[in-house]
């Protein structure tokens, strides 16, 4: 019962910020009414739960890096908790992607965490697509994004590193899956990965259309992330990962996930190919065995948005390779 | 002599229980078509000897002729152990006869093992061995 | 000094320290050589599990690397799948038990079971096979809630078992005999309790040894391929009801299947076969075959 009620938070919870996400916008947060939660995951890593996406936290004696910034209203809690753990300057931030969950706080962090030890701003990394996306016309005639909130150590390359804290921390570019702009974050010593929104296991994948995102790519991004990640001992633990939302995982979560959106796609494919439309697909219900634990009937991110935008995606896919 | 019948009694239940190492990885009857077998004749190419199953990869023709790889599972390495059989009992190259259940899926090419055979050359004696996969 | 009055261990009131070896003279071919493809019955499923199961194919614990070195979780391990070592560990100054400890054979598994009164880990904790187990004393009886449990199965023809499931045991040692009663909630996959039991016979001369694992190219297909079938696709479904003559409704399980009336309801249509074909001795991993008689 308890796990029931757990999910059903779980579920409320990403509904409210999924809406903010998708409209573009900073939701209408009382910081007060807000639990934020710092989890210690391995070695110099750290997690805070609560605020919009998962942030990921390295701290050691070079400061602090961020893995994104959550959302702009509770920054200053944010940041607050950050420095329960490390009051050394912010060096370094990536974001995932460029939604608000995990970006509405950058302008604020960028001027919170630095510090008298501060030698610059904190580089901002992301990939391309998100400085585009930030620095374009906003969608749904949303205000412009402001230039404090940029990315301004933008990556072009599969792949880009840094060292900090005693350790490498390798950001992976993965193309068209959530976004077009998703970056993976591997802390090689700590042996963390945080996934940004590939990876969120309590729900069914956004795949963000008008964004660039795609079923293809989101299957491609979670096999890489299993690519990267090691167990320590029969499918458990090594490579802790944390996810755009939810809980702390390892490599065989992820599994579990990658299987049900490669099922769900393979399914897909075979409709599309024998012709059914989008509404006679739905009325199949190809996600019927996943429903329970991964979907919803209500709020910004149905069961029925997950397989139209699948549907889409793929149907794009499977008239080009026609 | 009731303590020396109680301490033999217990030592033979011993020896049997230890011999049970069980942990059931998957379900044979949802992998196999286990009332059909299917025999093939070929080239072995890997020979896995390893938990939970080890597997033989032997290059043989189907019943259309038409030259496949199959994936035959064979015991742990704990039970071929017990059957005396080791990771130098057969060698890539050898050519082996095997009889087994065909697996579910036919693109698999998939099989458990019932026996194999490899009969003698001029430089390995002849193996056989023939037993249930547990 | 307040919070480790908070956590309060336990004075042992039953010992199940000991060598254990599974016995299956219930549900054995289930447990030992594997359920049949199609077998749903007794398992108070939803309609997510059933697709779940009819989509399974089995070639996916080979294809999949990374099931191939996928141990059971804490409640199928239960299904005395592998010798079981249990012991105690004792607080030296209290004398007191915080808690048991057990050793599977299968993939080397270990639990902890806190006697000390300590809270399970919050939701947003790691996941693992065994989960977290925490235990009280009910008389003679020890009573074990487990969370935190992976993603697993609740039958190995791919019934699933979902991450948010409660797993509760009754551990009841009589001489040389542990009964084990099971109950496992799952708001994802069942729409009541399942409860099971297994039993254990002491073997004080077990050798359990070590398990070891390491993945392999079993069935080599292309990265990322996942084994299923097509919805409405498995052509193997009818097989398990036309083998032991039962109604095809009854193959579906669901709650209903669980019960004893149910076998009232499908009298008239319950034919066995006149000559048993499958399975037909099971009393131990020697004579479990589909061929033993």
């Amino acid at each position: 019962m308890d796990n029931l009620l757990s999910r059903t938070r779980h579920q409320a919870v990403f509904v409210f910020f999924a809406a903010a996400v998708v409209c573009w916008a900073q939701p209408q947060i009382n910081p007060d009414n807000v639990k934020l939660t710092m989890a210690h995951v391995q070695g110099s890593v750290y997690v805070l739960m609560g605020d919009g996406g998962n942030i990921t936290v390295q701290v050691g004696k070079d400061g602090v890096a961020m893995v994104d910034t959550g959302f702009a209203p509770l920054a200053v809690k944010a940041m607050a908790e950050i420095r329960k753990l490390n009051t050394g300057p912010v060096v370094w931030i990536v974001n995932t992607h460029v939604h608000t969950d995990h970006t509405g706080g950058n302008a604020e962090i960028m001027k919170l965490g630095m510090t008298r030890e501060s030698v610059g701003p904190p580089r901002l990394v992301a990939q391309s697509n998100v400085l585009n996306r930030m620095s374009g016309p906003q969608p749904n005639g949303a205000p412009p994004i402001p230039e404090a909130a940029w990315p301004n150590d933008e990556y072009f390359l599969p792949t880009k590193d840094f060292f900090f804290n005693s350790e490498a921390v390798i950001v992976y570019h993965v193309p068209n899956a959530h976004t077009d702009g998703d970056s993976l974050v591997f802390f090689r010593r700590s042996d963390v990965l945080s996934t940004g929104d590939i990876f969120t296991p309590e729900h069914y994948p956004i795949i963000d259309l008008a964004r660039g995102g795609s079923v293809e790519g989101e299957i491609k991004g979670l096999n890489q992330i299993i690519d990267i990640t090691v167990p320590a001992k029969y499918q458990e633990g090594g490579t802790m990962v944390i996810p755009g939302h939810g809980r702390l995982c390892d490599e065989a979560d992820v599994v579990e996930y990658r299987n049900m959106v490669t099922i769900i796609r393979d399914r897909l494919v075979d409709m599309i190919h024998r012709g059914m439309t989008l509404e006679q697909v739905k009325a199949a219900k190809p996600t019927l065995d996943y429903d329970t634990q991964y979907g919803a009937t209500s709020g910004i991110w149905t069961t029925d948005m997950f397989v139209e935008a699948a549907y889409k995606s793929l149907s794009t896919k499977t008239v080009s390779e026609k | 002599m009731k303590r020396t019948l109680l301490f033999l009694a217990i030592a033979a239940a011993s020896l049997l229980t230890t011999q049970v190492k069980v942990y059931a990885h998957h379900s044979f009857a949802a992998t196999y078509f286990e009332d059909k077998t299917i025999t093939i004749d070929g080239t072995l190419r890997q020979f896995l000897y390893r938990n939970p199953h080890s597997f033989v990869h032997v290059e043989a023709p189907d019943d259309k002729g038409v030259m496949q790889t199959w994936a035959v599972e064979w015991g742990a390495g704990g039970q071929l152990s017990r059957d005396g059989v080791t990771r130098e009992s057969l060698k890539p190259g050898d050519h082996v006869i095997i009889t087994g259940n065909p697996g579910r899926d036919p693109e698999d090419h998939r099989i458990r093992m019932q026996s194999i055979k490899r009969p003698a050359t001029a430089t390995a004696a002849e193996f056989n061995w023939k037993g249930v996969v547990r | 000094m307040f919070a480790a009055l908070l956590a309060v261990p336990a004075f042992a009131q039953v010992d199940f320290t000991g060598e254990w070896a599974p016995l299956y003279h219930e549900d054995g071919p289930e447990r030992l050589p594997g359920p049949e493809l199609g077998d749903y019955t007794e398992l108070p499923i939803n309609a997510a599990a059933r697709m779940a199961a009819d989509t399974y194919d089995a070639d996916r614990i080979s294809v999949v690397p990374e099931y191939q070195c996928r141990p059971h979780g804490a409640d199928y391990s239960m299904r005395g799948l592998g010798n079981l070592r249990i012991w105690q560990e004792i607080d030296q100054n209290s004398q007191k038990l915080i808690a048991f400890h057990t050793h599977m054979l299968a993939w080397d598994s270990e639990r902890t079971i806190w006697m000390d009164g300590r809270p399970h880990p919050p939701a947003y904790a790691p996941h693992t096979w065994q989960g977290f187990s925490t235990g009280v004393w009910d008389g003679n009886m020890l009573t074990i809630t487990t969370t935190h449990l992976k993603v697993n199965y609740l039958r190995r023809n791919g019934v699933p078992r979902s991450d948010k499931a409660i797993f509760t045991e009754h551990w009841m040692r009589h001489g040389d005999y542990l009964t084990v009663v099971t109950v496992i909630e799952d708001p994802v996959y069942l729409t009541e309790p399942l409860v099971r039991s297994d039993n254990w016979s002491l073997d004080p001369g077990q050798n359990i040894g070590i398990f070891g694992c390491e993945y392999a190219p079993e069935v080599p297909r292309p990265e990322g391929t996942v084994p299923a079938h097509l919805p409405g696709n498995n052509p193997y479904l009818r097989e398990f009801a036309g083998w032991y003559g039962l109604p095809y409704e009854a193959t579906r399980g669901g709650a209903e299947t669980m019960y004893p009336e149910y076998m009232k309801k499908i009298a008239g249509e319950y034919h066995p076969p006149a000559k048993c074909s499958r399975y037909c001795k099971c009393t131990s991993l020697f004579d479990c075959n589909l061929n033993s008689k």
